[in-house]
């Protein structure tokens, strides 16, 4: 018998699909500082998606530390590597100008800075004169926090163009991952089941696709059940084996 | 069409070459200079400038001095490049998280992350790979290309030497119908 396996696939959910079309949405006003809001729960996907997109159209992806928060020396300093700026200058106003200078370099693509409601208020408006100084287009990436973060703001509020949530996985999503990633023909009933439990949240879908498989493969059937559903997932809040 | 004035100088050039290359395939520095209104030597250069960062940056393709065209659009992205990217913002990297992000085979990112840690950019740990050295520029991997060069070259050799023998064997063939 085909021994089932999940395989690394990153998948086309909805998220993925409303993140593109906002991409586009922010291209689209090209010539004047933009930003877009990214907001979510942890573990449905926002910083993989991101960074899919980033990687394969040669865009910034910065990742904010809590160390940053006392200095936005720190900050101009990552995005000064992040956009390939060999010594990043020791003093803010040369590392604010080598990011002026990397970003009208690159063309306008978007920035996408994640976890930036970690940082003082300083540090969006810095991003805030960076947009409005190049005309490019930052995208910032948080939880629920981000959103309350920008709109203190009033001056970054104004310039969001673009604000998108990302919902919890749907039942779609589940079957149409199952399919791309295991070849599991999941019935919207199992789908359901993982669906319910896990919340949506798109690691714990994988985790518990993850155990349906194994049980499958023990039990060498290629047919899922509701009853291996609950079991997997059983399991898998109780940690495997124990 | 006027351009306005409101507009960075750069935006300015960018207008005005998309209006220039609307009825044509190349534009000159001569007719961008005209459609932007660029009237003196320092705005000139300024637009030089311009010109050439918007050809660093992809949007534009120099044919020719003094003369551009609108760059070819990108293929699909080098798969080390997006690998490379992936594992400057993410730091710690596995094979899986690599297959499905870069869309790339599992055999290829497990001998490249291992090319990474020979060069010790990288190190094990694990399952996961962690980024050491920060290069910015993707380290330039030649290790396959080396391998392969050699093998090229065992296979050229092997074949000089066949092709030697057969012209042997068929010196002493023809030897041979002379003879009869």
């Amino acid at each position: 018998m085909k021994e089932i396996r999940v395989s690394p696939k990153f998948v086309n959910t909805r998220n993925v699909r409303n993140f593109q079309a906002m991409t586009d949405a922010l291209a689209l006003s090209a010539g004047e500082g933009r930003l877009g809001v990214v907001i979510g729960q942890a573990g449905r996907g926002k910083t993989r998606t991101a960074q899919v997109y980033a990687a394969n159209n040669r865009c910034v992806f910065l990742r904010c530390l809590s160390i940053w928060r006392t200095s936005e020396l720190d900050f101009l300093r990552g995005l000064c590597r992040e956009l390939n700026v060999k010594n990043p200058p020791h003093r803010k106003d040369a590392a604010f100008t080598a990011v002026l200078d990397a970003l009208i370099l690159q063309g306008g693509r978007p920035v996408f800075i994640e976890e930036i409601e970690k940082l003082p208020k300083l540090h969006l408006e810095l991003v805030r004169d960076l947009s409005d100084l190049t005309a490019a287009a930052f995208v910032l990436i948080g939880e629920e926090e981000l959103e309350s973060h920008v709109q203190q703001v009033r001056r970054m509020w104004n310039r969001t163009f673009q604000f998108l949530e990302f919902a919890a996985l749907g039942v779609g999503d589940i079957i149409m991952y199952a399919k791309e990633a295991a070849e599991l023909e999941l019935s919207p009933e199992i789908a359901a089941i993982l669906h319910s439990s896990s919340g949506g949240n798109f690691r714990v879908v994988k985790r518990d696709l993850q155990n349906l498989a194994n049980m499958m493969n023990a039990k060498g059937t290629l047919d899922p059940t509701v009853e291996l559903a609950k079991i997997a997932i059983k399991q898998s809040l109780q940690g495997g084996g124990k | 069409m006027g351009i306005p004035q409101s507009m960075s100088f750069a935006n300015k050039i960018r207008t005005a070459v998309k209006e220039v290359l609307a009825s044509g395939r190349e534009a000159s520095t001569i007719n961008i200079s005209l459609q932007a209104k660029v009237m003196t030597g320092k705005d000139q250069k300024r637009m030089l400038n311009a010109l050439c960062d918007m050809t660093n940056a992809g949007e534009l393709a120099r044919v020719r001095p003094g003369v551009y065209a609108l760059a070819a659009p990108r293929g699909p992205e080098n798969k080390n490049k997006v690998m490379w990217r992936l594992l400057r913002m993410r730091r710690r990297v596995t094979v899986d998280d690599l297959v499905e992000m870069a869309e790339v085979k599992e055999l290829y990112a497990e001998e490249w992350l291992r090319t990474l840690a020979r060069r010790g950019v990288v190190r094990k740990d694990g399952k996961a790979f962690h980024l050491l050295l920060d290069t910015v520029e993707p380290p330039e991997l030649t290790d396959n290309a080396d391998k392969i060069r050699a093998l090229r070259e065992k296979k050229k050799q092997a074949a000089a030497i066949a092709m030697e023998a057969a012209t042997k064997a068929l010196g002493v063939a023809m030897q041979a119908i002379n003879e009869l």
